[in-house]
């Protein structure tokens, strides 16, 4: 199996303005401080990963993170529907203030920093390990860029989103390219499935990852990216990380938790990455915005005594050895 | 499903049992039946039966040989064994000269049906695995030109070692382990038509080079560099691919001996300005790769092309050929070099031949 280290220019403020973000966040907040006011955790839920017992960790906007006691995952509790977290982000504004002021003023660095990457990356992907594969599946598809970029390769005869982001809208959508709702889509029959930022913000995430093993070929490939529990900027700030919310990061799992849920899946990893390039100027961020919380600790010293080439080693490091918050992987579906 | 097949393996020092390993981890494909080795210190272990003399082997009726002997004695056993019907994958080099490998591929030529194949194991290195699917695939666009460093320091009684006997080895640390770097220039751009070259012997008290410099040129334009060194203090394996639209860079190989570094495979895209030019120092990804599968890969190969269940395979003779006359091309073109005038009369007879 090999790992990927990605190294560029990447900016939180890049991809995301701050003043709109900020707005976004707080409407967020108040939300889910309203929905998780009247709820008790359940804390006898067990670890989507591995099914052993949480524990309280700490809150965030109302909510309990658990921390599995065996493999280090973090779930939001109590746990809610799906539907549930739509109706609770589909309040009046919220879907335009992302739209039209997050999404599409940082939309050229978007497409350099994320999208454009994404796209060269799953095409890397299957010249590599399925030069043959002609159908593509995109799960809860975020930027229609992205499909679009797909179509432009011709690389694939048939392109397919599944459950796109609702916060998408009205946006042009590429003509080529179906939409299409999880129930309808065909078992044994996808070369490609991909799922970008999807684990972390469903109900069940095993479920998931078990249909999309139905869904693929033998040998077809399952190309994810995840929030991981186990990266930097959530072992070291908790709750404290500032992207941190119980409805889009209800569930994220440690790096080997994650290796384990494919494994057992039947899927044998190709690469498993941890290409999150923000982890240490987020961790400086919120050090800034909690002194009191980080004081006389080993990395209040390291951020404030040691240069910025000290804190660019600090987030190679991270990628280099499995340490970075948002991980990338290649799976392939074993068995007939 | 076919019964495994009966392999023996000729010269039982650090690669022959590698090999042996690589045997055993597929029980299905392989069933070790006898290992020679003249030096009696390298038997024990392995619970299959010794010879001092490869011709015992045959008592046990191997169906391939593996041959990971000395440089000199490749010539004679794998024409000796395609002559008796037993399949061969020899070690790189190919021999010392191209009069070796010629015997070998007229045996080869002579044995209808019996398979031929050369350890060249750095084409199965994952990272020169990844790197040439994205040259093949052509995102990239057309490969300019590639530039290889490949060299360690010698080592421990280095001026001693069979390696350095040109009579022996045919050459020094260029046919040694510069065979490999020049074998992955023919992978990625196919064959050299001209070369350049300086040898040199600057430090170690031996009769063959231990720095050999060569650049070489195909007729489609592409360049390619190579530095092959015995002299390299700090061990190192780098390959820079660069194409039109971007550059790849192979840097560190997983080896037995462990000490050329990580193995990583960068790659980068250009991004241009608004007028088309490209930007420099665009973004870079770097793969690492934790396993070194070559070997195993290289086996598991020669078993499918056995059964007939692949009909071409990596390091064929003609590819070792090629990459030995290469080799000695690099010999002769430096006129300074002691023996490059052998080179050259060995070049000149295969060309009078052909």
């Amino acid at each position: 199996m090999k790992r990927v280290v990605l190294r560029d220019e990447f900016r939180e403020a890049d991809i995301r303005p701050a003043g709109a973000y900020h707005q976004y966040q707080e409407i967020l907040e108040k939300e889910c401080r309203r929905f998780f006011g009247g709820r008790q955790p359940d804390l006898g839920a067990r670890c989507r990963a591995c099914q052993a017992a949480l524990y309280s960790v700490f809150e965030r906007w109302g909510a309990l993170y658990g921390r599995c006691e065996q493999c280090l995952s973090l779930f939001v509790l109590p746990q809610f529907s799906d539907e549930e977290a739509r109706n609770l982000l589909n309040v009046p504004g919220m879907g335009e203030l992302w739209r039209e002021q997050i999404i599409n003023p940082s939309s050229p660095e978007r497409m350099r920093l994320m999208i454009q990457p994404r796209i060269d990356w799953l095409l890397e992907v299957k010249d590599q390990y399925a030069p043959q594969a002609r159908c593509l599946i995109d799960y809860g598809s975020k930027y229609p860029q992205f499909l679009e970029g797909l179509v432009q390769a011709k690389e694939f005869d048939r392109v397919t989103s599944v459950d796109p982001d609702w916060r998408l809208g009205n946006t042009p959508w590429p003509d080529s390219v179906e939409k299409l709702s999880v129930g309808s889509i065909g078992i044994n029959g996808t070369d490609l499935m991909a799922a970008f930022d999807v684990l972390e913000r469903v109900h069940d995430p095993a479920a998931v990852i078990g249909w999309m093993k139905s869904c693929l070929r033998p040998g077809g490939l399952a190309i994810v990216t995840t929030a991981l529990s186990t990266g930097l900027e959530y072992l070291v700030l908790g709750a404290k990380a500032p992207n941190l919310n119980p409805i889009e990061r209800r569930n994220l799992f440690s790096l080997e938790a994650l290796s384990d849920l494919l494994t057992r899946h039947d899927f044998e990893l190709l690469e498993l990455s941890t290409t999150g390039r923000l982890d240490v100027e987020l961790v400086a961020r919120a050090m800034e915005e909690h002194p009191k919380d980080f004081q006389r600790t080993f990395w209040w010293y390291f951020f404030h005594h040691r240069g910025p080439e000290a804190l660019q080693a600090l987030q190679e490091f991270v990628q280099q050895h499995q340490l970075s918050s948002h991980c990338r992987l290649v799976a392939r579906r074993l068995g007939s | 499903m076919a019964a495994p097949l009966k392999a023996a393996i000729i010269g039982y020092g650090r690669v022959g049992r590698i090999r042996a390993k690589c045997l055993a981890a597929r029980p299905q494909d392989w069933r070790l039946v006898g290992v020679s080795d003249p030096d009696r210190s390298q038997w024990n272990g392995l619970g299959v039966t010794y010879m001092e003399n490869w011709t015992g082997l045959l008592e046990h009726h191997p169906e391939a040989l593996f041959i990971c002997s000395t440089n000199q004695a490749m010539p004679e056993l794998v024409a000796g064994a395609l002559e008796r019907g037993i399949h061969v994958f020899c070690e790189k080099p190919p021999g010392r000269t191209l009069a070796d490998i010629e015997r070998m591929r007229e045996a080869e030529q002579k044995a209808a049906g019996v398979k031929l194949k050369f350890g060249f194991n750095h084409r199965f290195h994952a990272c020169v695995q990844e790197a040439k699917s994205i040259v093949d695939a052509g995102r990239l666009g057309k490969v300019l030109w590639v530039r290889g460093i490949y060299g360690k320091a010698g080592g421990r009684h280095f001026e001693r070692n069979w390696r350095n006997k040109r009579e022996i080895s045919g050459g020094g640390i260029l046919i040694d382990q510069g065979i490999h770097m020049l074998d992955l220039f023919r992978y990625f751009c196919g064959d050299f038509d001209e070369v350049k070259s300086m040898v040199t012997r600057s430090y170690w008290p031996i009769e063959v080079e231990d720095n050999a410099f060569g650049l070489l040129r195909n007729r489609e334009g592409q360049v390619a560099m190579l530095h092959s060194s015995a002299t390299q203090w700090q061990h190192r394996f780098i390959m820079d691919i660069y194409l039109e639209k971007g550059y790849l860079s192979l840097q560190g190989i997983l080896s037995s001996s462990g000490t050329y570094g990580r193995e990583m495979l960068k790659v980068a895209r250009c991004h241009y300005d608004g007028e088309g030019y490209p930007l420099a120092n665009p973004e870079e990804s770097e793969t690492y790769y934790d396993e070194d599968g070559s070997w195993q890969l290289e086996v598991d190969e020669f078993a499918r092309v056995i059964r007939g269940e692949q009909e071409k395979w990596q390091g064929d003779s003609l590819d070792a050929y090629r990459s030995m006359e290469l080799v000695q091309r690099i010999y002769a073109s430096d006129h300074q070099w002691r023996w490059s005038q052998e080179a050259r009369e060995e070049l000149a007879r295969v060309q009078a031949v052909t």
